[in-house]
């Protein structure tokens, strides 16, 4: 048993992203473009899967992050709930090409589906309520400002 | 002289008791910040902070140390984060005592309109709804009429609402105002703000 989820490490980013396939529904975390998980958008974009469905606080903003799906075409409909002065989303949405759902912030962030207690070995529980299949070390990755808001220092 | 943003400001911060949890929304709200004092109360930002501090030194800003309208900002001694399940049950589970919001309308009996204009481009409604239904106490700020003139005081809301009934108080540079069913009370002019001012300005029933 205590070593059941050691193998849950990948090597590669190819290899956490296998399990995708077109037409699939993905949730992503991240709020805005901060703790976006870089490596894996990026490598979702390499993979080449198309017509996904994403769920996610915001779809990136100026251009980063997320935005990049929809610059690539692979999002068929998004379900968010602030779109803010994302220009990627508002022109596919204004366009038909991408379908949008806004939601309650509160209601993405809530869990759907209940499970009887025990049934989450503690093993899983690594973050309350996520529950994670693959782990892909990525050393590097951009961390974007969305927006710098800085005081001057006083002398 | 009708109030400053920074006047509309520094009244709503004497709305907020000491020791309580308060959510300030994006924009105008942002600004009551600058009037409390360090330690009265405890900001929560619903992207999942407690404790929230200014803006940070030139220098020390963290890409991942934001506020929710993604602004860069600080920590206080004490504060914590936590994810956004956690803090969305924090608000609908009634835990935010106070949530200042700006608006685009707010009506009579208390209803506020702050996410989208009919026909207009549609920005998303983040944290607001779940704010304006599950804080104990929902503030206004907001400009007394648009650029346009059009009312934002309004006897009922012709834009899709955020949430029914919850306004309890309209901070405008005109004054402050409490909806109260059938109207709107004056609470309190700003300097050199006549009734009639108000009157012209509202596009519900003016009480006293």
């Amino acid at each position: 048993m205590s070593g059941k989820h050691h193998d849950k490490v990948v090597a590669s980013i190819a290899a956490a992203l296998e399990p995708m396939r077109d037409g699939m529904t993905v949730l992503v975390g991240g709020f805005g473009l901060s703790g976006n998980a870089e490596a894996l958008i990026a490598g979702v974009l390499e993979r080449g899967v198309r017509d996904l469905t994403l769920v996610s606080n915001n779809a990136g903003n100026l251009g980063k992050g997320l935005a990049r799906w929809l610059q690539a075409g692979i999002i068929k409909k998004v379900i968010c709930s602030y779109i803010g002065n994302n220009e990627d989303l508002h022109t596919r949405m204004a366009s038909g090409e991408v379908a949008v759902e806004i939601t309650p912030q509160g209601t993405l962030a809530e869990c759907d589906h209940l499970v009887d207690v025990g049934a989450i070995d503690p093993d899983d529980v690594h973050l309350p309520g996520i529950f994670v299949h693959r782990i892909i070390h990525v050393p590097e990755h951009e961390n974007a400002f969305e927006y710098r808001t800085v005081r001057k220092r006083s002398i | 002289m009708p109030y400053s943003t920074a006047d509309m400001a520094r009244r709503a911060a004497r709305e907020i008791p000491a020791g309580s949890i308060v959510n300030l929304g994006i924009g105008l709200p942002t600004q009551v910040a600058d009037y409390l004092d360090e330690g009265h109360a405890y900001l929560h930002s619903e992207n999942g902070l407690l404790g929230m501090g200014p803006f940070p030194f030139e220098g020390d800003e963290d890409a991942n140390l934001i506020n929710a309208g993604k602004q860069t900002v600080t920590t206080l001694p004490g504060a914590s984060t936590f994810d956004s399940a956690v803090s969305f049950a924090m608000i609908r589970g009634g835990h935010v005592d106070l949530a200042i919001l700006g608006a685009m309308q707010v009506a009579a009996n208390g209803d506020l309109a702050n996410w989208a204009v009919p026909g207009g481009k549609v920005m998303g409604i983040g944290g607001a709804m779940d704010l304006a239904a599950g804080a104990n106490r929902v503030i206004a700020m907001m400009q007394h009429t648009a650029k346009n003139g059009q009312h934002k005081l309004v006897a009922r809301c012709d834009y899709p609402l955020t949430a029914a009934r919850v306004v309890s108080l309209v901070i405008t540079e005109l004054g402050a105002f409490e909806p109260t069913g059938d109207g709107f009370r004056i609470v309190e002019l700003a300097p050199g703000v006549s009734r009639e001012d108000v009157v012209k300005a509202t596009g519900g029933t003016v009480h006293d």
